[in-house]
């Protein structure tokens, strides 16, 4: 990729365009570990302590803003280790998206560019709408990324870099995904020619996907635009015949019927309210094959006892208003498993402690 | 499934759901150490970002014999600076912030995600 002369060429990281300057990249590995350290690190002892104090003083931890403010004022009042650990988040969780968005916007002109190119090159293609109008409730600023998923033209370049500070090491070369798509269970038959990858952001599954299931025809959907342009870009660095669509995972009535022998979901519906989980789950079932395989990656509900209640009190409560994770409470207050069956799905296999890395395994019924 | 008009108005009450609107929180009684708090977080990230830039600088002159602007940009490091610029950022995390929990060490576990790629191989097998 060419760049402006003010500016080396620093490379990528992976398929990852680096930052524009090395100051960007030491600032942002610095933020990874004031993460790690202070916070992170601390989540064991400081979560338990505020939580067992919500709970004694019998605060209804619920998805209402009164509820959050009671959860701030009890870590304000009494535990100022949790204040420490929820302004450490928000303040790094605001610089490195930021950063990441200042340093990737010096060169603004040129990923633009770069995103034109590649719409139209192979191996693969992207399909995408210019005048899409997107709904309100993608217009979040999710995890406070700087004009959220679908607000700004590079968001997936940010979503992609600024994942990296998120998650640390895991992400270095797509180990997660990585680590998933080898773990995926395919159709009872085994039979996996065509692949649907839903709310597929940049691309990372869909790419180990093609790997795992090279001589499947893969597919991956998103409501962003900026989001399926970039994961385009990225299978075209890794060499991979991918295909990427702009659609909302709710919104895929025009594809065909009993076409997919395999659909994957990671980490969406926690991310999106509940009529659009509950439309988006009838879509994947129409669009299944019979025996087909629905693949969700995601939190675990309350249903699954003890740790579906993670997300309800502190951290649940801070992450889904201060980190903008709005929809989250009502998917782990949610019962998607008994949703799944009424309409027809069976679940084959099913754990809490595994939701993230082995997911929920349905079969629509050959 | 895909009428916009009737999930518009399904919808429609996300926009009173905490988290749906960027807020400005207040994590302790005095909210000027909010604000003292991050900006202490972000003066830390200017000085390790400048020490960085004299690691990398006394590195190029100490085996090139030259540092341009050019030089730092591109400049690859092996890994045993990685390593090293690695340690010395964890110790000057530490050093400076480690008064907010009292002195406690650097926690053992600092890579919060590693369970999710370090899952037993036989774990879930019964999933098929």
């Amino acid at each position: 990729m060419a760049t402006h002369n003010q500016f080396p060429d620093r490379g990528t990281v992976g398929p990852t365009p680096a930052m524009t300057t090395r100051s960007d990249e030491t600032f942002l590995n610095y933020i990874k570990d004031l993460r790690s350290v202070l916070m992170w690190g601390r989540s064991k002892e400081i979560h338990p302590k505020i939580n067992a104090a919500i709970e004694a003083k019998g605060i209804p931890v619920e998805a209402t803003k009164e509820s959050v403010e009671a959860v701030r004022k009890i870590a304000r009042d009494h535990f100022p280790e949790a204040g420490v650990w929820a302004r450490v988040y928000r303040s790094t969780q605001d610089a490195f998206w930021t950063r990441v968005a200042e340093s990737y916007g010096m060169r603004e002109e040129d990923f633009l560019k770069m995103l034109d190119d590649s719409d139209t090159m192979g191996p693969g293609s992207v399909t995408w709408d210019p005048d899409y109008v997107y709904p309100e409730y993608a217009k979040v600023e999710t995890h406070r990324q700087i004009g959220g998923y679908v607000g700004h033209p590079l968001a997936g370049l940010h979503y992609d870099y600024g994942t990296r500070v998120f998650a640390g090491n895991v992400s270095k070369d797509d180990q997660l995904h990585k680590a998933m798509a080898e773990k995926i269970s395919p159709p009872l038959d085994g039979e996996v020619n065509r692949i649907m990858d839903l709310a597929c952001s940049v691309g990372r599954l869909t790419c180990q996907l093609k790997r795992r299931f090279p001589d499947a025809e893969v597919w991956g959907s998103d409501i962003s635009a900026a989001m399926v342009r970039y994961a385009h870009y990225r299978a075209i660095q890794q060499e991979l015949d991918v295909h990427f669509l702009q659609k909302a995972s709710e919104d895929l009535d025009e594809l065909p019927a009993n076409h997919f022998d395999l659909v994957t979901v990671h980490i969406l519906f926690h991310e999106v309210p509940t009529p659009v989980v509950d439309r988006t789950i009838a879509n994947v079932y129409r669009m299944l094959r019979p025996g087909g395989t629905f693949w969700i990656s995601d939190f675990p509900t309350l249903r699954a006892g003890q740790k579906g209640l993670s997300y309800t009190n502190f951290l649940g409560s801070i992450d889904s208003a201060d980190n903008n994770e709005p929809y989250a409470p009502e998917f782990v207050r949610s019962n998607i498993e008994d949703k799944l069956r009424d309409l027809g799905f069976t679940l084959r296999y099913e754990d809490p402690e595994d939701m993230l890395v082995y997911g929920r395994v349905c079969d629509k019924p050959s | 499934m895909g009428d916009r008009a009737s999930l518009d108005a399904e919808t429609e009450y996300v926009k009173d759901l905490p988290g749906f609107d960027k807020t400005h929180p207040q994590f302790f009684r005095d909210p000027m150490i909010d604000k003292l708090l991050e900006i202490t977080l972000l003066i830390g990230g200017e000085i390790w970002t400048n020490r960085d830039r004299q690691m990398v600088m006394e590195h190029l002159l100490a085996t090139e014999g030259r540092v341009t602007p050019d030089l730092i940009e591109t400049f690859r490091p092996d890994d045993e600076f990685e390593k090293r610029s690695e340690e010395l950022r964890l110790q000057f995390v530490h050093r400076i912030f480690g008064c907010l929990y009292d002195d406690a060490g650097i926690p053992e576990d600092l890579n919060h995600f590693k369970w999710l790629t370090d899952k037993k191989a036989d774990a879930g097998a019964d999933r098929n």
